[in-house]
């Protein structure tokens, strides 16, 4: 009897890895191996309905315990691992070396904290304890100071102001999500906040916190400015959580580095989703933190462990990536991946398009409120599309707001 | 195999469109319509992939 497929990371790229190897015909045991104490729970959620208010919604679950029961894959909730023996093939968890026929790395990235200690009402939001707590704060009324106007700090904010909770947004970046939407959808999102009336400051660092009795009760920037708060969220981005596998000899480069079959410096390892930096054809290696990908990638690194495992060939991840955001009442969606040259279809005040051109080939689209148009340039991209050919489609039609 | 639209979990996010477009289209007014609400045998993989891609499970197949 062989030894066990494990999937290290029990979120959902792990999750997907466990379901696809079984379903592409595994027929030993799979074990899923996760740091959380929870049964695999979806995220995006976690920054949206999860903080409205009205009744406290359920945990995003997605399969019950029966369930993976059922599908025979095993549960190490709460145990997370400390490194890999790739010689041996073994995972370790504490006190515990689990041997594998082939591993699936999907231990996901760690919200950033900021410098300093822990204070009461001041989280990362990533998590279902995370989003717990700050759910608790926007339920107390807190004065609400968000620091980072990325995705997840635009929607905190968001959430905020959907329950008329004051709310001031902190990026020390002159430009918020510079790198995610490039100079030119910079200040079309950043528009976002003001035409809702959310004070968004740029340019300006947080230095410091004031505390009393271990609690935050005012935000210091760097410009001298006091803001007073009881939640303070940090939405500083997160960092892939490779530490377990330091020193293990597998390769990392701000995550674990994988071919465009997942496969990792190791020929018995692969990894999937906000972990794993892909080789992605035509694009060269990018670690992407879309919820797509996670699904994706862990449904395809688990497909590749097994047929490698039987000897056959394993296929390289080739679909475009994706992502949304709800802030405010509208829709950001993004398909393939940003470049610095882009040309705005509609207008600031929304609805737009967003081109993104490299050479002569469209590489990526962003959208405000156009979930009927966006779609389409995902099928443009899959076949290559021109940049002229996405042009034509945009401008083809009116653009019609769905906000 | 009958597809099965739960409008609650809907949010337009369109992934179901782009997997199998000549099944889900979302409109301009958001909402997604089921272009046709039966497969056959032959497009089961391809609405099972369909329903794994939604991000908020609002799919699920019948039969």
């Amino acid at each position: 009897m062989s030894a066990p497929l494990v999937v290290v990371g029990a979120s959902l790229a792990g999750l997907r890895a466990a379901e696809s190897a079984r379903k592409t015909g595994w027929t030993g045991r799979i074990v899923l191996v996760g740091a959380e104490d929870h049964l695999p729970y979806d995220r995006p959620p976690l920054s949206k309905a999860f903080l409205s208010g009205g009744p406290e919604t359920a945990a995003p679950g997605y399969r019950t315990a029966a369930e993976l029961d059922e599908l025979g894959i095993e549960l190490r909730l709460g145990q997370p691992a400390s490194g890999i023996d790739l010689q041996a093939r073994e995972v370790l968890l504490d006190g515990e070396r689990l041997p594998y026929a082939a591993a699936v790395v999907a231990t996901g990235a760690a919200a950033r904290h900021l410098p300093g200690e822990a204070l009461g009402g001041l989280h990362v939001l990533r998590t279902l304890d995370d989003a717990r707590a700050v759910r608790a704060a926007l339920d107390r009324g807190a004065r609400t100071v968000v620091v980072g106007a990325g995705f997840i700090g635009s929607e905190v904010a968001s959430a905020a102001r959907e329950r008329g909770l004051p709310v001031i947004v902190v990026e020390a970046a002159p430009q918020p999500l510079v790198r995610a939407v490039g100079e030119q959808g910079a200040p079309l999102c950043a528009a976002l906040h003001a035409r809702a009336g959310v004070d968004l400051r740029c340019g300006v660092a947080v230095e410091g916190f004031e505390a009393d009795g271990g609690r935050v009760t005012a935000v210091l920037l760097a410009d001298g400015t006091r803001l007073p708060a009881e939640l303070v969220v940090v939405g500083a981005g997160a960092s892939p959580s490779t530490g377990w596998l330091e020193g293990s000899g597998l390769a990392l480069d701000d995550g674990v580095v994988c071919d465009a079959t997942l496969r990792t410096s190791d020929p018995h390892v692969w990894a999937a989703g906000d972990v794993a930096r892909v080789d992605l054809p035509g694009h060269g290696p990018v670690r992407l933190e879309h919820w797509t990908s996670a699904a994706e990638q862990g449904t395809l690194a688990g497909a590749n462990a097994v047929a490698a495992l039987a000897g056959q060939p394993a296929r390289a991840h080739a679909a475009v990536p994706y992502f949304w955001s709800d802030v405010y009442g509208s829709k950001l969606q993004m398909v393939g991946l940003p470049t610095t040259e882009s040309e705005l279809v509609g207008d600031e005040s929304g609805p737009w398009l967003l081109l993104y051109r490299r050479d002569d080939r469209l590489a990526g689209a962003l959208s405000l409120d156009l979930p009927g148009r966006i779609m389409k340039f995902r099928a443009l991209l899959a076949r290559g599309a021109s940049f002229d050919d996405a042009l034509a489609l945009a401008h083809s039609r009116p653009l019609v707001s769905a906000g | 195999m009958r597809i099965v639209l739960d409008e609650s979990r809907c949010s337009s996010l369109g992934m179901c469109e782009s997997v199998a477009p000549d099944f889900f289209e979302v409109g301009d007014d958001g909402a997604l319509t089921v272009l046709r609400p039966e497969g056959d045998e032959s497009q089961r993989a391809l609405l099972e992939e369909a329903v794994a891609a939604c991000p908020t499970a609002a799919l699920s197949l019948q039969g």
